[in-house]
């Protein structure tokens, strides 16, 4: 065993009791490796950061490109420059201009995004589930297929019901104000099942995901005590 | 005067970029400029927020505040990982076990803590959300789903249980789809309500 | 027709909608919404929280943008605001945070702001800057866990797009004897903390979020344009099946 593998094998021995002695409650030793950890992290993206955008995007380009590129460089420099000095009390409001570029670029990306990334090739591919020819395909499944296409339509439909925001227009008593107009609670109804379905698997999903990492820093905790033990 | 050139900034990149959706060819110079930029600041943006973490930090530690040897951890680790990191590559095997002997344990280990953490909160459902149909239907299909993830069950193909089978694991894409569904829905609308300027999360 | 051009038009129907209701008709405010009781107790653990001098802790999340769910971190900003009324920054027990630096950077520039505007820069409570626990997921868990643990808590309201280990932190947060709110972002998320969260807004309801803190005009006008973009979208995916199903499409 080289010396390098033990020295971060102890670490990681270290690193993983104390992070896993949270569970008999929040301790110092909790707290050490945890803020060690959001040290470390921050100084990784600092790092990344810097060598992956700002040298590429700013740096790079100021230096090595030619006139017309750095011509092009005064745009996001003057953003940078003034994001920078609006850290400072005094001129906060000069973050407002670079802000208001991100801003803009992320609700243009998010329209975009949420109805051509996922309303139109969500809704197809409802609509496409109804093709006979998909039906037709393997006559053995016909039926199977149709039943999915047929639940598939009713779910999604519950469930965007389900999500309606108004409420009933004549509301006649105190439930009524939660209550959403009738079609769209019959149509919730079955939609809050369909949204449970997805819940609890995608719960099962995520638990299995966490038990076996929780697995495997056990059988690590087992073997860097064997090797240190000379058994393994 | 500032408020225009705010709306004007906003206005003119949201609808060149959502132009782009239309024109993709024709536009594609200037969005992969645009996008460059926009790179550029949400990395600089970065950096600023780790700025405002280090200085949280520092500021613990001039105020003696409680727990203030922590803030030395935390800023000790900083440094010395950035410095590696610049003196270095991040590809030089120093870094990279430097990072990933640390990264590593700690993030599995809090991934282990939730599973914990999960099983025992997960006893308080009935007694959080009572009996509905999407409390057992949750309940139910979380159930079947750790079995149908944890336990190998062999079932012949092209057989009706096969296909059962198949349709009892598609189900909850239905309800997952109906969820993006709706986020998009709201997505839709808080990106117009941005570039209408009605939200302005960059200051009045 | 095809199915981009469908996407133009359900677009162009929401903004002009949007724009008519906002701007074009004064004092829009017909259009009621079902009112989920857990905003008045997240409204009255606030107020509790303030009186008894406790923490309330604001998290905003992972990401400003992300391609699953791509409007979670704008309209995490957009529900910022709602938290910043003078009653709630004065007393220095708020704390905003997030775990990704474009939105911290927002964040403080509302801080700020709420401050020039309200009061003087020179008042603001150096508590109440906007905080990045740490630049990853896990990080931020990792750094939000011990200040959780370190005083006791009034409230713990999460919005935007954080995962499944919004589940340590609720924990972390009931510990302290603090009350949660979450608008839960991810599915992942929705998933972990349905267990737990009685007061749990899943899926599309967290874009009900900000009206239902502060139902002006303007936030009534965005419910009706869901509403109705929800409506045409149904019927374009049931009718769209049928025309398929009859060999028109």
């Amino acid at each position: 065993m080289i010396l390098n593998d033990v020295v971060w094998g102890v670490v990681g021995l270290l690193l993983t009791i104390m992070i896993l002695s949270y569970l008999i409650g929040d301790n110092v030793f909790f707290r050490l490796a945890a803020h060690l950890f959001v040290g470390l992290t921050a100084g990784y993206m600092a790092v990344l950061i810097i060598r992956q955008i700002l040298v590429p995007y700013l740096i790079q380009p100021l230096i090595n490109g030619g006139w017309v590129e750095r011509l092009w460089m005064i745009g996001p420099l003057a953003l940078v420059i003034l994001l920078l000095l609006s850290q400072l009390p005094r001129f906060t409001s000069l973050g407002r201009i670079p802000l208001a570029y991100l801003a803009g670029l992320t609700a243009a990306v998010v329209i975009g995004g949420a109805v051509f990334g996922t309303l139109i090739p969500q809704s197809r591919a409802i609509v496409e589930a109804f093709d006979p020819a998909v039906w037709q395909a393997d006559p053995g499944q016909k039926w199977f297929r149709v039943l999915d296409a047929v639940v598939m339509l009713i779910g999604t439909v519950g469930v965007l019901s389900y999500f309606h925001f108004g409420r009933k227009l004549i509301p006649r008593g105190g439930q009524d104000a939660i209550k959403k107009p009738y079609p769209f609670e019959v149509l919730a109804g079955i939609g809050q099942v369909f949204i449970g379905i997805a819940l609890g698997a995608v719960f099962a999903g995520v638990f299995s995901t966490a038990l076996l990492a929780l697995i495997d820093r056990i059988l690590f905790i087992n073997q860097i005590i064997l090797r240190l033990m000379g058994a393994g | 005067m500032k408020k225009v050139l705010v709306m004007v900034v906003v206005l003119t990149i949201g609808l060149t970029v959502l132009a782009g959706y239309l024109f993709r060819a024709l536009l594609a110079p200037l969005l992969a400029l645009l996008f460059d930029w926009g790179i550029l600041l949400a990395g600089v943006a970065g950096l600023i927020g780790i700025g405002y973490l280090i200085h949280m930090n520092l500021s613990k530690l001039a105020r003696r505040e409680k727990g203030a040897f922590f803030s030395v951890v935390v800023i000790i680790a900083f440094v010395f990982t950035l410095v590696s990191g610049l003196v270095m590559t991040p590809q030089s095997p120093f870094f990279r076990d430097l990072i990933l002997n640390v990264q590593i344990p700690v993030e599995a280990s809090l991934l282990g803590i939730l599973a914990v953490t999960l099983v025992y909160t997960s006893l308080r459902l009935v007694r959080s959300r009572g009996w509905t149909p999407m409390s057992i239907a949750f309940l139910a299909s979380a159930i079947l789903s750790l079995i149908l993830n944890l336990v190998f069950i062999n079932i012949p193909t092209d057989t009706p249980l096969s296909y059962l089978m198949m349709f009892i694991r598609r189900l909850p894409l239905i309800g997952v789809r109906g969820i993006l569904l709706g986020m998009a829905l709201g997505g839709l609308v808080v990106g117009l309500r941005v570039l209408l300027m009605i939200d302005r999360p960059y200051g009045e | 027709m095809t199915w981009s051009f469908i996407g133009w038009v359900i677009i162009g129907l929401s903004a002009g909608l949007l724009f008519g209701l906002s701007f074009l008709i004064k004092d829009f405010d017909i259009y009621q919404i079902r009112w989920p009781a857990m905003i008045s107790r997240l409204i009255a653990s606030r107020a509790s929280a303030i009186e008894q001098g406790k923490k309330r802790q604001v998290v905003l999340g992972h990401q400003l943008w992300s391609h699953t769910y791509p409007g979670l971190g704008l309209h995490t900003l957009s529900v910022l605001p709602d938290f910043l009324d003078p009653e709630s920054v004065v007393d220095g027990g708020q704390s905003v945070s997030g775990g990704d630096g474009s939105l911290v950077v927002f964040a403080r520039q509302m801080i700020t702001g709420r401050y020039r505007d309200g009061f003087s820069l020179a008042l603001q409570d150096a508590s109440l800057e906007s905080k990045l626990y740490g630049p990853t997921p896990l990080s931020f868990t990792a750094g939000f866990l011990p200040e959780l643990g370190m005083d006791p808590q009034g409230s713990l309201a999460l919005f935007g797009d954080y995962g499944p280990e919004a589940a340590l932190w609720v924990e972390a947060a009931r510990t302290r004897h603090g009350r949660v709110f979450a608008a839960a972002g991810s599915i992942d998320s929705q998933a972990s903390l349905f267990m737990t969260v009685p007061d749990l807004l899943i899926g599309e309801e967290v874009y009900m979020l900000p009206g239902l803190l502060s139902p002006t005009s303007k936030n009534r006008a965005g419910w009706l344009t869901e509403d109705f973009v929800r409506i045409i979208l149904i019927l374009m995916i049931v009718f769209g099946a049928i025309l398929k199903m009859v060999g028109v499409l």
